[in-house]
């Protein structure tokens, strides 16, 4: 069955169609939703979440496009609606963050502790931090998405990067003594 | 070590490129839930049909039976009083059988009748042979063949040895002896002398002839009805004379029949540790679920103290093997459609399992560790034929009485669901589960009289059921108990 014949039938609320999409998409886009959420539970409520969207709205993909971005923005539209209503109070003006080379001294990190470090970063840096630097949005775009200035995302990027250096050294350090 | 200074932004994108994770299987189990919800909607009501449409069909079932059973069982004192009421009608019976006995000798002289006798005799002969009425099919042959009366004597001896010996009986007897001895007369009469009253007998009989279709079809219901009339006396006879017998039986033998409609809670789990789905899941908990099994029951008094009793129920039996997490894994099984003994159905074909117990010595992702544990719920729907013996400890009021005996089971469906926070996913079915499986039955039973046909009966049952899984791993001894209470009506 082509992914043609497979979105026509999920258009038709076919329950084997839809299955079948889900184990096609679903480690995909549940990767995206573990770098938007904060956890493992938050990233399984979100895939829940945007696989109804993806079932409810299925008739209204035109085709235009591949069907996997189309599945990949509405997953991050689906996280984005969680979390961009949630408030980050910023102590620092967010407009004074200086953005230069942020550079960290690098071994292989362990893919865990990335992935974990994304998720504990406050939701608004976090959401941005992975529209502009993991999914290519820019920053026109993710200031149209969640709602606020070019600046405000600019400065909530040099932010998460700034946190995310921080927590690399911290581990860096502790890997090195522990190892040593 | 190499070290090396790199961006941020890079460490993280080369980090997480190739990256993947797979749900749970809860989050499929969950939107498939949701896409569901009318469905699941709208199964429920189907459920509750059927339950009612049960209900129904047994109140139908009962209240068909109740005017049956019940009716035939009124009839005897009516019998009662028909019998009081023919006795008077017997001597009539016999009178009008007197004279008619006497035509009958005068007609078989007349030779112009006596083929119409001969036949409406061989109707009488028809009609009193298909009954079992001795008495009455050896006056038949007296009536059309003028025997003498070695036979009638004969007949004589055959109902004084029948057990008509009550004083119905005796005066039922007395009436035919006095019959047959008239008809030993007019026979004799006939035979030795013409009489000049015979004569005129014939004479007057003669000038009946006309009448005497007729009088020959009076005839034939006269003997029909002294005929069902004496069986209706040997029956209340018999039965009066068993009640005697088997006074100390009381109402048993009446009523050894009854048909019990019941319901029960059962409880299913097994005895040792053991997994009827893989080894891996030998040591984990198992929580059994409590079902519905419901059905009828039919038991037959062997007599006062012993029942045998069969029947049939539905029951369902399930359990829970806990601390089990699920996970997609197309690796892990790649084209194999089963795991242990479950096969999976088309939605759940990369399902697999862990007993959380193992994960320590499996390396998996951490994510696995994060994610919620499931349990593999087991679900089996049997038809249950019972046979069973069930002995009367106490039999007063309240009973109390032991029961033993074996089950067959036939398999009707058997699901395996996943399970986590109370929703249930369907993912496919057990191998390993016999179509036909036996269980052995052990139970005390408590009832209460309500009236001399109506019980309530309280079963708490234990049953073992000795081959219903194969290849279980552990210790497997499954077994269910239900307490099953239910109304018998007895007839």
């Amino acid at each position: 069955m082509s992914l043609e014949q497979l979105i026509q039938k999920c258009k038709k609320n076919d329950t084997k169609a839809q299955s079948d999409l889900y184990k096609l998409f679903s480690s995909k886009l549940f990767t995206l939703c573990l770098k938007y959420s904060r956890n493992y539970a938050e990233a399984e409520d979100n895939l829940q979440d945007a696989f109804v969207t993806i079932f409810k709205k299925m008739s209204q993909y035109s085709g235009k496009g591949s069907l996997e971005g189309w599945l990949k923005r509405i997953t991050i539209n689906t996280a984005l609606q969680r979390y961009r209503a949630q408030k980050v109070f910023d102590i620092v003006n967010e407009e004074q963050i200086e953005d230069v080379h942020i550079e960290v001294e690098t071994e292989t990190v362990d893919l865990d502790f990335l992935l974990k470090s994304i998720q504990e970063l406050p939701d608004r840096y976090r959401l941005v931090f992975n529209l502009y630097v993991l999914d290519g949005y820019s920053h026109k775009e993710i200031s149209e998405m969640l709602e606020i200035t070019t600046g405000t995302t600019k400065s909530n990027l040099a932010r998460a990067r700034k946190v995310l250096k921080d927590k690399i050294e911290n581990y860096m350090a502790n890997f090195n003594s522990q190892s040593l | 070590m190499k070290n090396e200074k790199k961006h941020i932004d890079r460490l993280y994108q080369e980090g997480l490129k190739n990256f993947e994770a797979t749900p749970n299987l809860s989050v499929w189990e969950n939107i498939s839930e949701q896409l569901l919800t009318n469905k699941k909607q709208r199964k429920v009501i189907p459920l509750w049909i059927k339950l009612s449409a049960i209900a129904a069909g047994l109140l139908l079932l009962f209240t068909l039976g109740n005017k049956l059973f019940f009716q035939d069982h009124n009839s005897t004192p009516k019998a009662n009083e028909t019998i009081v009421g023919t006795e008077p009608q017997n001597k009539q019976g016999a009178n009008e059988l007197d004279s008619s006995l006497g035509s009958n000798t005068v007609d078989s002289n007349n030779s112009t009748n006596k083929e119409n006798l001969a036949n409406e005799g061989s109707n009488l002969k028809e009609a009193k042979d298909s009954s079992k009425g001795v008495t009455i099919g050896s006056k038949n042959t007296i009536i059309n063949k003028n025997e003498p009366i070695v036979t009638k004597n004969n007949s004589k001896s055959t109902l004084n040895d029948s057990k008509l010996i009550t004083s119905t009986k005796k005066e039922l007897t007395n009436e035919l002896t006095k019959q047959e001895l008239t008809n030993t007369v007019a026979s004799n009469s006939k035979r030795n002398k013409t009489d000049e009253s015979q004569k005129n007998n014939i004479s007057e009989e003669l000038l009946k002839a006309t009448d005497i279709n007729t009088t020959v079809a009076k005839k034939n219901e006269v003997s029909n009805i002294k005929k069902t009339s004496i069986e209706d006396a040997i029956a209340k006879n018999n039965k009066a004379k068993e009640a005697e017998d088997d006074l100390d039986v009381g109402d048993e033998v009446t009523n050894r029949w009854s048909v019990t409609p019941n319901i029960a809670p059962v409880y299913f789990n097994t005895l040792g540790e053991g997994s009827s789905i893989h080894n891996q899941f030998v040591n984990n908990t198992k929580t059994g679920n409590i079902n519905i099994s419901y059905g009828v029951s039919t038991s037959y008094a062997v007599n006062n103290k012993l029942q045998i009793r069969t029947g049939i129920h539905k029951v369902t039996l399930g359990y829970r093997t806990n601390e089990v997490i699920a996970f997609n894994n197309i690796q892990a099984r790649s084209g194999n459609n089963s795991y242990g003994n479950i096969k999976f159905n088309n939605t759940s074909n990369d399902v697999s399992f862990l007993s959380v117990s193992q994960m320590e010595t499996t390396s998996m992702s951490r994510f696995l560790l994060d994610s919620p544990t499931t349990s593999i719920s087991q679900e089996l729907d049997l038809l249950e034929i019972p046979l069973e013996i069930q002995y009367k400890i106490i039999n007063t009021k309240l009973g109390i009485s032991a029961i033993g005996g074996f089950s067959a089971l036939f398999l009707n469906s058997n699901e395996i669901y996943s399970t986590l926070n109370g929703n249930s996913t369907l993912i496919g079915k057990a191998t390993n589960i016999n179509n036909l499986s036996y269980s052995a039955n052990l139970g005390f039973g408590f009832n209460y009289k309500l009236s001399n046909k109506l019980n309530l009966n309280l079963e708490p049952m234990f049953k073992y059921q000795l081959n219903t899984f194969r290849n279980t791993s552990g210790n497997f001894k499954p077994y269910f108990i239900g307490v099953y209470s239910g109304l018998s009506f007895r007839f």
